[in-house]
């Protein structure tokens, strides 16, 4: 009997989600190897940072979609096994109505066991938007909402390690005594 | 070859893994996907994320995105099954 479409794409997709177990000295290597993941096309096509576009109203129903989509999964006691798409407040995108971009964040920390983005878009808060680890070798990633303009931010690994994007051209301003990291929201996307 | 991927595969490769690492069939397969179905197969089957979430973040709608993911798995087994990964 012809295996479902279900099945058949799980198993495609289990090897490509399976950490890697290997000695010392691996994760360095791939580390170094995937350190601009740009240039890796094992992991580009998962990690490709994507800009996407959307118009005011459908950015604003999608934010606040995104937050009724979190409540709703709540209220029917849905469990996962991963962290959710973190709610974005609603209030924080209904406020403005320019354009509202979807922006993906992303880090490679093949030894976090966590890993949240923490900005001056989620009121510098650890703990309200984490990222999740894609296709193993420590990819780590969210997409999140973000008015048009300049956005600082930072990531916090394993709850207690700021570090700023290595990616990302980092604030002039010294916030508590380290640079955080820069994104300008475009109007339009790139 | 890009150099950074030709550092990744010899890392992989010269570890022998306990854990089997995605094989070259798998990855070149779906390098060959269609982009829009390639980025609904790796959100929902290899990020494990609901439609709901999927269809907030692409704006394509649920079930635009399940016939998606069913024709993905249709183009899947064409790819694999006739050996297509060269």
């Amino acid at each position: 009997m012809k295996q479902s479409d279900e099945d058949f794409l799980e198993s495609v997709a289990k090897p490509l989600r399976a950490p890697v177990r290997a000695s010392d000295g691996f994760e360095a290597r791939v580390m170094a190897a995937v350190r601009t993941p740009e240039r890796s096309s094992v992991l580009a096509w998962v990690v490709r940072p994507r800009v996407l576009r959307l118009s005011p109203l459908a950015g604003l129903a999608a934010a606040a979609g995104i937050a009724l989509a979190v409540l709703s999964l709540d209220r029917v006691g849905f469990q996962r096994e991963q962290p959710r798409v973190a709610a974005v407040p609603a209030t924080a995108v209904a406020a403005s109505v320019d354009t509202v971009q979807l922006v993906q964040f992303m880090l490679v920390a093949p030894n976090a066991q966590t890993v949240s983005v923490v900005g001056d878009f989620n009121d510098w808060d650890p703990a309200a938007t984490p990222l999740r680890e894609a296709a193993g070798a420590g990819v780590w990633t969210i997409t999140v909402p973000l008015t048009a303009g300049r956005h600082q931010y930072v990531f916090m690994v394993n709850g207690n390690r700021w570090t700023p994007d290595p990616a990302a051209p980092l604030a002039v301003e010294d916030s508590f005594g380290m640079p955080n990291s820069v994104i300008t929201v475009g109007e339009s996307a790139s | 070859m890009v150099h950074d991927e030709v550092a990744l595969e010899r890392a992989v490769a010269n570890e022998g893994a306990a854990a089997p690492a995605a094989g070259p069939e798998i990855e070149a397969a779906v390098a060959k996907l269609d982009p829009l179905q390639r980025e609904v197969f790796l959100m929902k089957y290899v990020e494990g994320m609901s439609y709901e979430e999927i269809a907030l973040i692409t704006g394509v709608g649920v079930s635009a995105l399940k016939m998606r993911v069913k024709r993905t798995a249709d183009r899947l087994r064409e790819i694999m099954g006739q050996g297509e990964t060269a």
